[in-house]
Order: C-alpha cells, then sequence, then structure tokens
C-alpha cells in the first residue's frame, strides 16, 4: 500500500543518508555525483508528494506518522511528521533549491568537497525535518541540528571574513533558541498532562492567562525574530549572506530566513493568540521599519551581496507584515511571499555567485555593460530582478499584493509606508541592474567574460520557469496553502469570515 | 563478614586487589615484561569491579555503613567506564615520559575504588574516609610526570587544599554528628525530622561546601584551572570526570537521604552555588588561550549545571518528584563521556611519544589550527563533543540540560533555567573556537618531508575519543534508558 510508506521520514532522511555515503566516495567527482544524487532523490520524492497532497482535505496533517521516541521519566516526547500546505510548500522549496546549490557549487568548490557537501545534505535533512515536525521536541531538535552544518558552510568555505560571520551566526541564533527552550518547557508544564504534540498545544495553549501569554509569546518571538530577521536583530544576516559561499547563501535566504516566518505562522500565533493580538502592532512597527530600513539600507550598499541580504530583510518584512495582518489575503500572501523570496533571492544569489567565480569580485562599481558579452545573464538577471521587485506577470506580485490588501484592510498607514518600501524596492533593484548591465564595458578586464555555461543554466532554469509559471498561476501554491493558512491564523482573526482568496479559483 | 558484606565490598577489592597485584608483579618481573602486563591487570580489576557491581545483589552490608542500590550503581559505572578509557591511553603516553606505570595503575585503581566506596557509603565515616582514599591517590597522580614543574605544582596545590577541603567536610560532620548522635544516614534522617538546630545547619553547610570544593563549585574553583592543567592529561582526564560523578553521587546520598527534611535549607544554599558555579565557570573558560584550562573552566561550568538538579531537588522535596536528582545524575554521566573524550583528544591531537621525544599534548587553540585537514574524524569527534559540550541536539548534552532546564522549571526556579541557558550561549563561544581552529584556520605550514616524518598519533587516544563521540550522540539520540536508569537511583531516596 502506497499509504504504509513513512514518506516523510524517507523525505527528511534521504539527504542524510547520502551525507553518509559519501564516506564511500572514492574520488572529488563521485562525491559530487552521489550528492546531487541525493538531492535529485529528494526532490522527486518532495515533487510526487507534491502530487499527492490532497489540497482539499482542509487543514488535516497529510502523510502523518508517529512513534514513541523518548517515553521515560514523565516525558513524553514523540517522532511524529505531518505536512499541511504551509509545511508543504516549503519542503517543496528546500528540495528544490538544494540540488541547484549542488550544482552551483559544481566547480566553485574544490576544496575538501567530501565535507561541503556533507554539510550541506545534513542541513536539507534538518531543514525538512523542522518543516514537517508535529512534536516541539522534535522540531527543536531539527531547529538547533541546522546551526552546525550552517556554521562550517560559512565558516570554512566562506569569504575573508568568514570565521567572524559565522560564529555570530551561531551565537545569535543559539540565543535566541534556547530562550524558546525554556519557553518550550514552560508551554509543557502549563497543561495538566503535560505534552510535546503541536496538534494538541495549539488547542490547549490558548486558554492560558494573558500574563504567561505574553512571556511564552516574546520568547518564542524573539527566536523567530532573529531568524526572520526582524530589525532591530538583523544584524547578523548582511555578514552571513557576504561571507557565506553561493551554496550557504542561496541556502541561508531561500530557506533559512523562512523559518523564521514560519515559526510566528505556526507557533507564536497559533499557540499564543491573545498575546499575539496585543503584540501585534508592535510586530506589524517592526516589520514596517524592517522593510523601509531594509531598502535604504541596499540604496547606499556597494557590495552586490550585501546588497541582496538587506533586500531580505525588506522583503521579509512584507511577510511578516502580512502575518500579523491577522487576514487570511496578508496570511495567504505571506506563504506566497515566502516561496517567492526563496526562488527570486536564491536565484539572485547564485546569479552574483556567477560572476563573482568569473572575476573575484562582487562590488557594484566593478561592472558595467555586462549585457554586451553576457546576454543570456543579463537576460536571466532582468527576469529575476523584475521578480523581485513585483512586476506583475511574475511571482512577487501576488504575493505583495495579497500582503498590501490584507494590512490595508486593517492598518491602512501600515499599507501605506510598505508601499513604499515596493517604491523603493523597485529604485534599488533596477539601479543595480543598470549599473551593472547596461551602458558601455566600464573595465577592460569584463570584456572577455564567459557567458552562462550548461551547469549554470540547468542550475538557474528551474527558478525563473517557477518564477514565471507562479505568477501566472499562484493558485498552484495558494490553493494548497490556503487550508493551513486559515487555520493557523483561527485563534486571532478578527474581522468576520476573511474574503477568502482561495474560494474565487 | 557475611556474604552481603563480601558482595557489597566486591567492586572495591576487586579494583584494590588488581592495585596490590600490579605492584606485586612488578617486583618480581623484569620491567619489559610486568609493564606490559600491570595495564592488563588494571583492566581485568575494572571489568570485575564493573561486573561485581552490577552481577552481585544489593542491600545493605556492614550494619547499615556500606549499601549497594540503583544510586550506586549508576554512578560506580560512570566511574569505572571513566577509570576504563582514562587506563587504555595512559600506557602508550606516559610510558615515555618516565612514569612508572605499575604504581600509576595502582593509584588509578585505588582512587577508582575510593570512588565506588564513596557512592555506596552510607555513614559519615566511612564516606569521610573513602574521600580520603580517592583523594590520596589523586595528589600523587597529578604529580606523576616528576620531572615536569606544572605536574609538581599541580600535586602540591591540590594536596595543599584538598586537605583543607577534607578539614571542612570532617568539621561538618562532626557537627552533624554532634546535633544527631548518629553517623549513620538513616538514623539522622529520623533523629533530625523537620527539627532545624543551628548545629546540624553549621554542619550541613560546611558538609556541602566540603563537597563543593571536591567537585569544583565556585567560590571553591580556585585550584581547578592549575591543578586540571599541570596534571598529566589522562590523569586530568579522569579526575575532572570521575571526581565529579562520585561527588555528585554522595551529595544526592547525603543531601536527599540523610538530610530530607532539611531541603528548605539546603535548597537554596545549592541553588546559589549552582547560579555563580555557571557563571564563574563559563566567564572564566571564555578568557582562556589554553584549551586545557578552558576545559578545566568548562568543567567548572558544567558543575554548576548539575547544580541546578539538586537545587530542583532541594525545592522539590516536599513533593518527592525524583526529576531534579535523576537529572544531575544523567547530567553527570553525560558529561562524564564528554568531558572525558574531550581532555583525551587533546592527546591524540598532539605530538605524540617517539623514542626520541617524550611528546606533548595540544594545548592551546592554535595548536588545533587545521587540524581537520590532518586528523579528520578526530576533529569531527570533537566537534561531537564540543556541540554537545554547548548543549546543542541531537547530542547528549542538550538532552542532560533539557532534563535539568526542565526539572528547574518544574520546581518553579525558572531563574536557574533562563541563566543557565544564558550562560550556555556564552559557553558556546568557547566552544566553537575548538571548531573553529581545527576547520577553519590553517595549520603552520609544514612541508611534505616534514608532514611525512610526523609520527603516527596514539591510536588509544583516538579510539577513546571515537567512544565517547559515539556514546555522545547515542545517549542524545536515545536517552530513554539511561534517563531510566538515573531515575531508579534517584527514586529509591525518595521512597
Amino acid at each position: 500500500m502506497l499509504s504504509d510508506i513513512h514518506w516523510l521520514s524517507i523525505l527528511t532522511f534521504l539527504p542524510s543518508v547520502g551525507a553518509a555515503g559519501l564516506l564511500f566516495a572514492r574520488s572529488e567527482e563521485a562525491v559530487r555525483r552521489i550528492s546531487l544524487g541525493f538531492a535529485l532523490a529528494t526532490g522527486i520524492v518532495a515533487a510526487f508528494l507534491t502530487g499527492a497532497f490532497d489540497p482539499t482535505a482542509g487543514a488535516s496533517m497529510q502523510f502523518p506518522e508517529s512513534v514513541s521516541w523518548i517515553s521515560a521519566g514523565g516525558l513524553d516526547v514523540r517522532y511524529s511528521l505531518g505536512m499541511d500546505g504551509i509545511a508543504l510548500s516549503m519542503v517543496a522549496l528546500t528540495a528544490l533549491l538544494t540540488p541547484i546549490v549542488i550544482l552551483a557549487s559544481w566547480r566553485s568548490v574544490t576544496d575538501r568537497v567530501r565535507g561541503f557537501h556533507a554539510s550541506l545534505l545534513l542541513l536539507e535533512s534538518a531543514m525538512i525535518g523542522v518543516f514537517l515536525a508535529r512534536d516541539l521536541f522534535l522540531f527543536y531538535v531539527f531547529w538547533e541540528a541546522m546551526l552546525v552544518p550552517m556554521l562550517l558552510l560559512i565558516g570554512v568555505w566562506g569569504g575573508p571574513r568568514r570565521i567572524y560571520a559565522s560564529v555570530k551566526f551561531f551565537l545569535y541564533t543559539l540565543a535566541g533558541s534556547l530562550l524558546m527552550l525554556v519557553a518550550i518547557l514552560a508551554a509543557y508544564f502549563q497543561q495538566a498532562e503535560p505534552t510535546f504534540d503541536i496538534g494538541r498545544l495549539t488547542t490547549l495553549l490558548p486558554g492560558l492567562p494573558q500574563a504567561t501569554q505574553g512571556l511564552l509569546f516574546l520568547a518564542f518571538a524573539f527566536a523567530f525574530a532573529i531568524k526572520v530577521p526582524l530589525f532591530p536583530f538583523h544584524t547578523w544576516l548582511p555578514d552571513a549572506h557576504v561571507e557565506a559561499p553561493t551554496a550557504g547563501s542561496v541556502v541561508l535566504a531561500g530557506v533559512l530566513l523562512k523559518m523564521g516566518t514560519y515559526g510566528f505562522l505556526r507557533f507564536a500565533i497559533p499557540f499564543f493568540p491573545a498575546a499575539a493580538v496585543s503584540f501585534a502592532p508592535t510586530m506589524i512597527a517592526l516589520a514596517v521599519i524592517s522593510i523601509i530600513f531594509g531598502a535604504l539600507m541596499c540604496m547606499v550598499q556597494s557590495d552586490i551581496k550585501k546588497l541582496i541580504a538587506y533586500s531580505s530583510v525588506s522583503h521579509l518584512g512584507f511577510v511578516v507584515l502580512g502575518i500579523f495582518s491577522f487576514t487570511e489575503a496578508g496570511g495567504q500572501g505571506a506563504v506566497l511571499q515566502m516561496v517567492n523570496h526563496g526562488l527570486s533571492t536564491g536565484a539572485l544569489f547564485l546569479l552574483v555567485g556567477v560572476i563573482y567565480d568569473r572575476t573575484h569580485r562582487r562590488g557594484v562599481d566593478d561592472f558595467g555593460g555586462l549585457a554586451k558579452g553576457m546576454p543570456v545573464y543579463a537576460a536571466v538577471f532582468l527576469i529575476v530582478t523584475l521578480s523581485s521587485i513585483g512586476l506583475p506577470g511574475l511571482n512577487g506580485f501576488v504575493g505583495e499584493f495579497l500582503v498590501l490588501k490584507g494590512t490595508f484592510d486593517v492598518h491602512r498607514m501600515a499599507a501605506a509606508a510598505a508601499a513604499l518600501g515596493v517604491i523603493l524596492g523597485a529604485v534599488y533593484m533596477l539601479r543595480l541592474y543598470r549599473d551593472m548591465f547596461s551602458g558601455p564595458v566600464t573595465a577592460a578586464r569584463n570584456e572577455r567574460l564567459a557567458d552562462l555555461t550548461g551547469l549554470e543554466r540547468v542550475a538557474l532554469a528551474p527558478l525563473v520557469a517557477l518564477i514565471i509559471l507562479l505568477g501566472f498561476a499562484p493558485n498552484l501554491v495558494l490553493r494548497r496553502t490556503g487550508p493551513a493558512v486559515e487555520a493557523a491564523l483561527r485563534n486571532v482573526t478578527r474581522s468576520g469570515p476573511p474574503e477568502a482568496f482561495h474560494d474565487r479559483r | 563478614m557475611t556474604g552481603a558484606d563480601w558482595g557489597a565490598a566486591a567492586p572495591a577489592l576487586c579494583l584494590l586487589g588488581a592495585a596490590l597485584l600490579a605492584v606485586g608483579v612488578d617486583l618480581f618481573l623484569p620491567r619489559t615484561r610486568s609493564w606490559g602486563l600491570t595495564e592488563w591487570i588494571a583492566y581485568g580489576g575494572i571489568v570485575g569491579a564493573m561486573g561485581a557491581a552490577w552481577g552481585l545483589g544489593g542491600g545493605v552490608a556492614f550494619d547499615g555503613a556500606l549499601t549497594v542500590d540503583a544510586l550506586s550503581r549508576f554512578v560506580a559505572t560512570a566511574v569505572l567506564v571513566a577509570t576504563m578509557l582514562a587506563g587504555i591511553v595512559s600506557a602508550d603516553s606516559l610510558g615515555p615520559r618516565r612514569v612508572l606505570l605499575p604504581e600509576y595503575y595502582a593509584l588509578l585503581l585505588s582512587s577508582a575504588a575510593g570512588m565506588v566506596l564513596l557512592v555506596m557509603s552510607h555513614d559519615l565515616i566511612t564516606m569521610f574516609l573513602s574521600v580520603e582514599i580517592l583523594s590520596l591517590a589523586l595528589y600523587v597522580l597529578c604529580g606523576i610526570t616528576r620531572t615536569d614543574p606544572r605536574s609538581n605544582e599541580s600535586a602540591m596545590k591540590y594536596f595543599v587544599l584538598g586537605s583543607f577541603a577534607s578539614g571542612f567536610l570532617l568539621y561538618g560532620m562532626a557537627l552533624i554528628y554532634g546535633a544527631t548522635g548518629t553517623v549513620f544516614l538513616e538514623g539522622m534522617a529520623a533523629k533530625l525530622g523537620t527539627a532545624t538546630s543551628a548545629t546540624a545547619l553549621a554542619g550541613v553547610g560546611l558538609l556541602v561546601a566540603g563537597f563543593a570544593f571536591k567537585v569544583g563549585a565556585a567560590p571553591f574553583h580556585m585550584w581547578v584551572p592549575d591543578v586540571y592543567e599541570g596534571a598529566p592529561t589522562p590523569v586530568t582526564a579522569f579526575m575532572s570526570v570521575a571526581v565529579k560523578a562520585a561527588g555528585f553521587g554522595a551529595l544526592v546520598r547525603i543531601l536527599l537521604g540523610g538530610l530530607p527534611a532539611q531541603a528548605e535549607e539546603w535548597g537554596p544554599l545549592v541553588g546559589a552555588l549552582a547560579a555563580l558555579t555557571m557563571i564563574v565557570g563559563n566567564l572564566g573558560a571564555l578568557t582562556q588561550t589554553s584549551v586545557k584550562r578552558m576545559l578545566a573552566y568548562s568543567s567548572v561550568a558544567h558543575t554548576g549545571y548539575a547544580l541546578i538538579g539538586l537545587a530542583a531537588a532541594g525545592a522539590l522535596a516536599g513533593r518527592g518528584a525524583p526529576e531534579g536528582p535523576a537529572a544531575a545524575l544523567f547530567y553527570v554521566g553525560v558529561y562524564t563521556v564528554m568531558t572525558l573524550g574531550a581532555f583525551l583528544f587533546l592527546m591524540f591531537a598532539g605530538r605524540p611519544a617517539t623514542p626520541a621525544s617524550p611528546g606533548r599534548d595540544a594545548e592551546t587553540y592554535d595548536d588545533l589550527n587545521g587540524l581537520a585537514r590532518r586528523r579528520p574524524w578526530a576533529a569531527a569527534f570533537m566537534t561531537i563533543l564540543m556541540v554537545s559540550l554547548a548543549g546543542v541536539p541531537p547530542t547528549a548534552g542538550f538532552f542532560g540540560k533539557f532534563t535539568l532546564f526542565k526539572s528547574a522549571v518544574d520546581a518553579d526556579c525558572a531563574g536557574l533555567a533562563v541563566l543557565g541557558v544564558i550562560m550556555s550561549v556564552v559557553s558556546a563561544a568557547y566552544y566553537l573556537r575548538v571548531v573553529v581552529a581545527m576547520y577553519m584556520k590553517d595549520a603552520p605550514h609544514e612541508t611534505e618531508e616534514e608532514a611525512a616524518a610526523e609520527p603516527k598519533p596514539d591510536p588509544s587516544a583516538g579510539l577513546a575519543v571515537g567512544v565517547s563521540a559515539f556514546l555522545t550522540l547515542a545517549f542524545g539520540l536515545a536517552p530513554g534508558w539511561i534517563l531510566e536508569t538515573a531515575r531508579a537511583a534517584a527514586n529509591f531516596l525518595l521512597r
């Protein structure tokens, strides 16, 4: 029977098996092939599950698995996995990006190849586990298990200031998540029958008194705000992004940042709705500040990678804004924007990696007139740029529109300020494109740069295809995430039954 | 002596018998043959003691002076594992440094025998004698590399300060005896009831201070960095974990077994010790340049974490839940494995002994630079150990801290849990430095000839590090069994 297969366990641990398999590879080329093979296999499983996922089944967890893991000392920790629409979209994004970054690192990572690919695959396992865990303890284990592989990816294969950046990343994230651990424990003991089961916690915890909720919400929110990162907890991000190798940047921007917003949507808000409502103005204010601040920082960057890093702060601000609007349009837009940001920012980091591999430079001033020598590269860069600034017809537009619409219904000023961020986004991205690609070639060394190689085209093609596809058919995501978003916000939705976007299809 | 007496004493007798045999063999056989043999005699004694601890029945022996129960078995196992792993690496590294191996092993086993007796002892006199047996052997072990001035200093310092602590301990015991008229723990509990006499309280305070010294809790930790740094690394590894395990076993037994009704008095005291120890240990470790000293301070810090469990037990004593002491014992077990592995790694990462030179253990962070290229497996194992010490899942260190913080939150000592969490972040900063050095920094340049001429590292140390790393991961992924054992060990006290 198809339903007897532990699909989610396979999905979660296939990359780990691959990482173990790397021990038996004889040559660097074999390491790359095995790594790509397992990442692709994971991608195929994810694609299969995307197809098998039943969007009409409401917010229930599909493909559930649950066995007792640690049952001792009055502790009941279960290994339980499950997948709803939000988890599905995030897992699919993870399983898509990992083989892509393996391809992108094929030629550019030549030092300690085995360790690099092992870290990448272990990281993929942990990331998928975070999205699928249905037990709070299990979630925490996966959440923290991401730290070490990411630390190594940045610290070993990164740029000149890699040690500073990787340690800063590690300590920031650890500080947030350990505080969350205490909150998890406190939440555990708040009930008559202590449990870590996320489903049961979602029904039990909202009954807590407001003051307790407030403290616990703050502890969870602190962890997630660092991960997002929300202003003023963002300072680790530019360092980590700039120093990380291309693969690290793509995974960091594409998946890791989403864990923060995912955490808000999955835990902080459904667990502590009363606190979430009372803190919503603060969160919205921080989101708007992130949007504007991130965009303004982008205007003054001379390092392309740093610019994209700050643009992530701005874009993730939109996601937080949408979530804390507590409207269905906002929530749906936020989840879609999580996917979109993964695609477009992932692609942008890949593209910066392409030019960096050729020139070992990434200053905006180092380039000019690249469109002449590298037309395909310029075209792809343009599509991704337009996606990032939310041009209608590409994926970014729908998400941003939904977020703004959802916010406008409840906080007009916040929506207006966020819309300013959209304009600023267009300014800095188009200015970047102009400076890099149009006009005459400014430096002699850039005249003979090779255009995208076959490998690079293969790596970028799925991202570009999805950017266009989701621009026209956002319902591919929305109809799957709709019930889950509605369920996540059910405890806090205020304005009656919101106008359901997914019902209009 | 009855059969029960023999059964209870058997683990210690095995160790002491092997110790005597090791020295005796050295008298009658030429050194070339006896040295190899003593190593195996020691292993035999340890395995025999382990078998005796688990195989022979439990119960009270020697008219209540010794008890064999789940607690003594749990701690004895930790002590014996530590002795075994320390013993395995000692012969190859200390032999070339002109250490007399038969005497070394005899002392190691005597010290272990003292520890095993300590966790079994059920009256104050036996307890004190056991502390002295284990300490006297350790004083000598610290100074066993006689030509190394730092080793001499270590032994001297440990001896002077340790004697001072023994004085505290003895004075505390005398006061308790004065207040209760008995040295037996059960008699004490019955006699004291819930009464609080000033004499008894002063005795408890001194007793706790004495044990705090032995396990290296602040503000009685001053000796730890100097003694740990100067002692030969296998000895450091052994004493950093085994003394702590035995000391915690004794503390659990005396506080929960002998003074359960006084929990309101000693609970806050232990809580304050825990907080101070975490802060002092972690901040101290942060500024070290020597990894060995860092690990010494880290062992102080971990004493602080484990004390959280005892403080929680104190706060919970009325409710009679075993979670606090169980968490503390679990953590001590986990700590044994992690820290032992980390110290032994320093031997493996150093320059091994050759006929020409006595070798040198890795000491500073810079000594570890670029190690991941030269010894990838060792670096990976050490990374697991460091991550576990920092308390990051899926390792045993995480689960240990999790149970400790859980017991604290459950006992309404959330403040201790939050402090522990903050200190864990601080600790990550210095544990990461090891990982950073191994993976992200380059080794000093050496030509291929030099690299080829470098002697192979001692495989026994590598094996011990590997075993530690494996256990650290295993206890993290499947902690159920060991946690149940720790609970059983703590449970009997609260019958």
